[in-house]
């Protein structure tokens, strides 16, 4: 390898080589001039005897030159030459190729960095990626499988006691809290990791120190933060902030060090601000949970990394975990006898990938992306085929150029290096082009509002992810190659054949219909292609039509909330009862306020679930899973949510009078079918506990799922929970929630004593986010499958054109012979009209026959429905017929007189 | 005194014995060998250059442009750490296959 990159480095100065070659031979021919004078030979006889002596000079040269000349090298620079120059003397040909290529190459660069993002990349600092896994947690719940990777921290504690498969156990959680306080406090993401977290990088502080296990204890651990690096930049303006104090959420952490540029944990789609111990997070919960969290399996809510220790195959530490996880399950079954035995929860463990999108259970925008890529390479195919069809026709175009240079004993095999020079040169043109067109397309879907999609592209050249940045643009130079190969192959095969003497005898004219049905074969599968994309396209947006219009149960367009952040000492009931009456006065005398209520949480933040016992019904767990919301008189006025029958909440509901609920619609029909459930009662928690009645039934809520089919939910005061005591405020705005959130925030912020803090979204932002995979399917199979239609309609024009021209003499003869000009016209929109048809009834075949795999991503969508494929494939002929039209007519005002005076 | 073909492979362990006592450039390298062959070993020149520039790629040894005793401008080769490294295998392989030869046609 040494030697041919020595060889390379010669091959580039060769010049100066070749000279200074030249000059120590003739060193050498003096020298033995000289030592034959000093034999005592004449200055004459010298020379001669130097010149034989050396023999023939040039072939010395030669040989030793050998060294540094790559013939293939030689070669290719001068197919380059040829190729630079063919392209510049047809500059539309090659702009055309460099777009469509740029175009589908582009398209794949944009969905492999979300892919890649996703589910791929190795995170900053990681070591050891090989043996570093994610644990996910399964279990069988109500005839289901549950696959989780949110678990206790005793749980944690239990994986490290009872597994002897690991070298290296982490808990980790990401966290939302207020960072900072006043005015300047904001809402960050926030890393609380054990001190272990950090042994599983190669990362070094760059500034004071991290934390180490006697700092992460439980029940409480040190109150230590570490910034992140672009954080301490930013907020800190890089200066030695070690000793400083930082209020994060309850916590008044003192700042130890500094994390080195890029390092984000696992996490690194949103990059934590800090570094927080985790025992410090959960010790300081203003809730019962800081007290039991590392004793009890009641909280879970953070994940755990594993290293396998050498030696330890996948499935043995499979294994072994999950025997863990068994006992663990048991030892919770010991403190709540109520959760399902283990015999039937079946628990097992799965050690699987770091990143959840690659996991056993990715999120529908992991699985919805993978689709997306999928059509991103269709788009290339289609992208390919059209720019084949363009070589083919320019090869055509030269064919008897060709054949002459063969018949001049121009080797095949160097034309087809020749063609390949050219498609390889256009391809990686094509490449560059793609990452331009990549870069604008993450700012174009930050537009659209794709947040989640174009946080994943732009996150990519930020330079807080300095790392691997070489990833896209090399799986970009690789499709670029491999296109170029392709279009450069298909018709370099085609035209490889062919008899030269007929092709040099044959004219001008000669060979018309050579290539046509490869062309026409070429369009078909084009246009098949792009019928299929646009079918999905469709599929997708009336999904998200439907999404939209799904009836949510609740006005999402006036609704604000407001997260109510406690910080500071530890609340008692009556300090929280009073801040609540504070906040909800200061909203209500709020002009702009209609109604307010104070709710445990809010849809699509979380829900609440317990145990539920109902006379008369075996097992509630069976029937589905029933979540409820503590929440204020207001609520149903201040969400728009219709009382279908009986009354809603009302302020009379206080603790100590009897325990009242609001049920949904399908809650009452499952657990009452055929009777009226108003008036009937059920037990939280224990059978044992006073009785809930039921006073009224609302109308059905999404409240965390939009796919999900049940709605079985609650309401129940929150003066009579003794759970929840009620986070969340929900304000009915007279007017736009976005327009006056901020001012909403500060009119409350000044409310509120102490260091808490409250944070203000408005509703329809929570709903649109969880509305997210649908949006991205349907935007990028949208433009994806515009693309398509786009680059297909070129290639069908072009090719309608070729031939239109190519025939031209043709159609004069016609009219000559008395053809109308309405015959030519049909002739030539007939004729591509027969392609749109044959692509489209295969585009129908191919997607029907691939509607089964699309549908769980769809949306109360039938993948089969007919309206979709009829109207695609009308959508697709007309523009088939529009594409043709111009063409046609060029040929319809051919020139009779012309043609016949040619020959 | 009749010249006679050295084996194949064995110019360059020459050259690198010659450099490894004192760079040359190439027609010193020639006299060199001449000399310490008592004539026996000539090298072609058609064969001399194609060799140091073949062992310069290999990276055994450099080359640099350098005055001449006689002030004129020649081109010195001078042998690398990795050029004594082959010249060392060399030997030992010649060495090797030398007592191999002298076995067989003394089988005493």
């Amino acid at each position: 390898v040494r030697e041919w990159i020595a060889r390379l480095i010669d091959w580039l100065q060769r010049d100066r080589l070749d000279h200074e070659l030249r000059q120590e031979l003739r060193f050498h021919h003096d020298q033995l001039e000289r030592a034959a004078q000093a034999d005592g030979a004449p200055a004459d006889d010298a020379r001669s005897i130097a010149r034989r002596r050396l023999g023939n000079l040039t072939r010395v040269h030669e040989s030793a030159r050998e060294r540094w000349s790559i013939p293939w090298l030689d070669q290719f620079q001068q197919d380059l030459r040829y190729a630079l120059r063919g392209l510049r003397r047809s500059p539309g040909f090659a702009a055309t190729v460099v777009i469509t290529l740029g175009l589908g190459i582009g398209a794949n660069a944009v969905m492999f960095t979300v892919v890649d993002r996703l589910m791929l990349r190795p995170h900053a600092y990681l070591r050891d990626a090989g043996r570093t896994h994610r644990i996910y947690w399964q279990w069988q719940e109500r005839g289901t499988t549950t696959t989780s990777m949110s678990t206790e921290y005793r749980r944690y504690l239990d994986l490290g006691k009872w597994t002897t498969s690991f070298s290296q156990l982490a808990g980790f959680s990401e966290r939302d809290l207020a960072v900072g306080s006043g005015e300047s406090a904001r809402e960050r993401r926030v890393s609380v990791i054990s001190a272990s977290y950090f042994d599983f990088f190669a990362a070094r502080p760059v500034l004071g120190r991290f934390f180490g296990t006697s700092e992460d204890t439980t029940p409480r651990g040190a109150d230590v933060a570490v910034l992140a690096h672009d954080f301490w930049q930013t907020e800190f303006g890089g200066r030695d902030v070690r000793g400083e104090r930082l209020q994060v959420g309850d916590v008044r952490a003192t700042i130890i060090g500094v994390a080195p540029p890029g390092f984000a944990g696992v996490n690194d789609a949103s990059p934590p601000v800090l570094f927080l111990p985790i025992t410090t997070f959960a010790g300081s919960r203003p809730s019962t949970d800081a007290l039991t969290y590392f004793t009890r399996y009641q909280w879970g809510w953070m994940h755990v990394l594993v290293r396998r220790k050498p030696g330890v195959t996948l499935a043995q530490a499979q294994a072994d975990a999950s025997q863990a996880f068994r006992r663990s399950w048991g030892a919770a079954r010991a403190q709540e006898p109520a959760i399902a035995s283990t015999a039937l929860a079946n628990p097992r463990v799965l050690v699987s990938t770091l990143r959840p999108g690659a996991g056993p259970d990715p999120s529908l925008e992991a699985r919805t992306a993978i689709w997306v890529a999928v059509v991103a390479s269709i788009v290339l195919v289609i992208a390919c085929s059209n720019v084949a069809n363009l070589f083919l026709a320019r090869v055509l175009r030269r064919k008897r150029e060709t054949a002459l240079r063969l018949a001049l004993g121009v080797s095949r095999h160097r034309l087809l290096t020749q063609w390949l020079t050219e498609s390889l040169t256009l391809a990686l043109v094509g490449g560059v082009a793609a990452l331009v067109i990549a870069r604008w397309a993450g700012a174009a879907l930050r537009v659209s509002g794709l947040e989640g999609v174009s946080r994943l592209l732009i996150t990519s050249d930020t330079r807080s992810a300095p790392f691997m940045d070489w990833r896209v643009p090399s799986v970009t130079a690789a499709l670029a190659i491999a296109a170029g190969l392709v279009v450069g192959l298909v018709p370099a095969f085609w035209s490889g054949r062919g008899d030269l003497a007929r092709t040099l005898r044959g004219g001008v004219r000669g060979g018309v219909s050579e290539g046509v049905r490869m062309r026409a074969a070429l369009l078909v599968v084009q246009t098949t292609l792009s019928v299929v994309l646009l079918i999905g396209a469709a599929l997708f947006v009336r999904s998200l039509q439907s999404v939209k219009a799904m009836p949510l149960g609740y006005d999402v367009d006036r609704v604000l909330l407001v997260n109510r952040v406690i910080r500071g000492p530890v609340f008692n009931d009556s300090t929280h009862h009073e801040m609540r009456r504070i906040l909800m006065a200061t909203a209500q005398s709020l002009p702009v306020v209609e109604s307010a209520a104070w709710a445990s949480s809010a849809p699509f933040v979380s829900t609440s679930y317990t145990d539920l016992f109902v006379p008369g019904v075996d097992s509630v767990a069976r029937l589905g899973v029933f979540t409820y919301q503590a929440t204020t008189a207001d609520y149903f006025r201040t969400m728009g949510t219709r009382i279908i029958r009986g009354r809603a909440l009302s302020a009379d509901d206080r603790a100590g009078t009897p325990n009242v609920a609001v049920v949904s619609a399908s809650m009452a029909r499952v657990l009452w079918p055929r009777q009226d459930a108003l008036g009937k009662c059920f037990h939280m928690r224990s059978d044992t506990l006073p009785c809930t009645t039921v006073v009224g039934i609302a109308e059905d809520m999404v409240q965390r799922d939009i796919g999900g089919a049940q709605r079985y939910h609650y309401y129940i005061s929150v003066d009579q929970s003794t759970r929840t005591r009620g986070n969340w405020m929900l304000l009915r705005l007279r007017t736009d929630p976005a327009r006056e959130a901020q001012n909403i925030r500060q009119s409350l912020q000044r409310a509120l004593p102490g260091t808490s803090y409250v944070t203000v979204q408005p509703l329809r932002e929570v709903v649109q986010s969880a509305q997210q995979s649908w949006r991205m399917g349907a935007t990028m199979f949208l433009a994806f499958g515009l693309l398509a239609l786009f680059v297909a309609a070129v290639g069908l024009y072009g090719v309608v054109a070729y031939s239109v021209t190519e025939r031209k003499h043709e159609w004069g003869v016609c009219l000559a012979l008395g053809a109308q000009r309405i015959d030519i016209l049909g002739l030539v929109a007939g004729q591509s009209v027969r392609l749109a048809l044959a692509g489209c009834a295969l585009g129908v075949l191919v997607a029907l026959s691939a509607s089964r795999w699309i549908q769980p991503l769809l949306f109360q969508q039938s993948p089969t429905d007919p309206r979709v494929y009829i109207t695609i494939s009308a959508v697709l002929i007309v523009i088939a017929l529009v594409a043709a039209s111009f063409p046609a007519f060029r040929a319809a005002r051919a020139d009779p007189n012309g043609a016949l005076k040619a020959d | 005194m009749t010249r006679r073909d050295i084996f194949p492979g064995m110019l360059d362990m020459l050259i690198l014995k010659t450099l490894s006592i004192q760079s040359m450039h190439g027609y010193g390298i020639a006299q060199h060998l001449l000399r310490l062959s008592r004539d026996v070993i000539q090298v072609e020149e058609g064969s001399l250059y194609p060799a140091l520039q073949r062992m310069r790629q290999k990276g055994w040894i450099k080359a640099e442009w350098r005055q001449t005793p006689n002030n004129q401008r020649a081109r010195y080769y001078l042998i690398t750490a990795s050029g004594r490294h082959m010249l060392g295998e060399q030997e030992d392989g010649f060495k090797e296959l030398l007592a191999a030869v002298r076995r067989i046609m003394n089988p005493i």
